[in-house]
């Protein structure tokens, strides 16, 4: 996995940021970036190795703590548009629902399954 | 000594054989909604049961190390599966409000569970069955079954 600064420059023009300005703005020094930008494999070895294993590309393996906030946004939005489509109904319940969705269904039976120790 | 992760490998297997020896069953009850995202909790898994007589029932708790306890008339005792493998499951041979066995199955999901899959009665059906047994415990769980209805889009009434 590389550094996509064709993308990076791409993006700070529809920014209309120069890549000074953005790597000020982000704190990072032009020696980290050009350092950054020539590393053939950014990911440790050891985190490939264990997506290859598995037979999924690495991002699958790493949380990504952007896209869960704005999921959980989305579903947030999604019970909250819903319960005011289904009269009556508790948009807590619908986003606890929409949460489970999300997982497997032995993984729902799991959660839901409570034992005495 | 007691195994950390519930509803693992031996209940499981359990399913599996029951399958593989081609017994007429579903899950029902909150673990049925449970597997379609309703918020829920329970204790067990209810398995509704065509006919308890299926040869298949025996064969498949004699592989897990279970066994058949019959019910007792005396003390009203419902009939229950005994050993590790099979506690968490609760047998089913009538539900309230609902149609037979043969014409709630034809409806019922089939649900991917670890390298097979199981046939569920659909959130609908566990709603109907809920209203008509009408005890304390389903009145106060049927809201949130209603609104997990409506996380899939249906109409909650």
């Amino acid at each position: 996995m590389k550094l996509d600064t064709t993308t990076i420059q791409k993006m700070c023009a529809e920014r209309g940021l120069g890549l000074g300005q953005l790597l000020e703005k982000a704190k990072v020094s032009r020696t980290a970036y050009y350092s950054l930008a020539r590393k053939d494999e950014l990911l440790p070895a050891s985190i490939r190795n264990l997506a290859r294993a598995l037979g999924v590309c690495p991002s699958k393996v790493l949380i990504d703590e952007q896209r869960l906030s704005e999921e959980m946004t989305q579903i947030a939005a999604s019970a909250a548009e819903l319960a005011a489509r289904y009269k009556g109904a508790n948009p807590e319940n619908v986003r606890h629902t929409l949460i489970l969705l999300r997982h497997e269904p032995i993984e729902r039976l799991r959660k839901a399954l409570i034992r005495a120790s | 000594m007691r195994r950390n992760i519930i509803f693992a490998g031996p209940e499981l297997a359990f399913l599996k054989e029951l399958i593989k020896n081609k017994v007429p069953f579903m899950i029902v009850g909150l673990s049925s909604a449970a597997l379609q995202g309703a918020p829920v909790v329970t204790q067990d898994v209810d398995l509704w049961f065509k006919d308890l007589r299926h040869p298949g029932i025996l064969k498949a708790l004699k592989k897990v190390g279970g066994t058949y306890v019959p019910p007792w008339t005396s003390t009203q005792t419902p009939p229950l599966f005994a050993g590790e493998a099979v506690e968490l499951f609760d047998i089913v041979t009538h539900m309230h409000g609902l149609e037979s066995f043969d014409k709630e199955a034809n409806n019922a999901l089939e649900i991917p569970l670890e390298g097979f899959k199981v046939k569920v009665l659909p959130l609908e059906r566990v709603i109907a069955s809920k209203k008509a047994a009408n005890r304390q415990k389903d009145r106060i769980v049927l809201p949130v079954l209603r609104d997990a209805l409506v996380a899939q889009g249906k109409d909650r009434s």
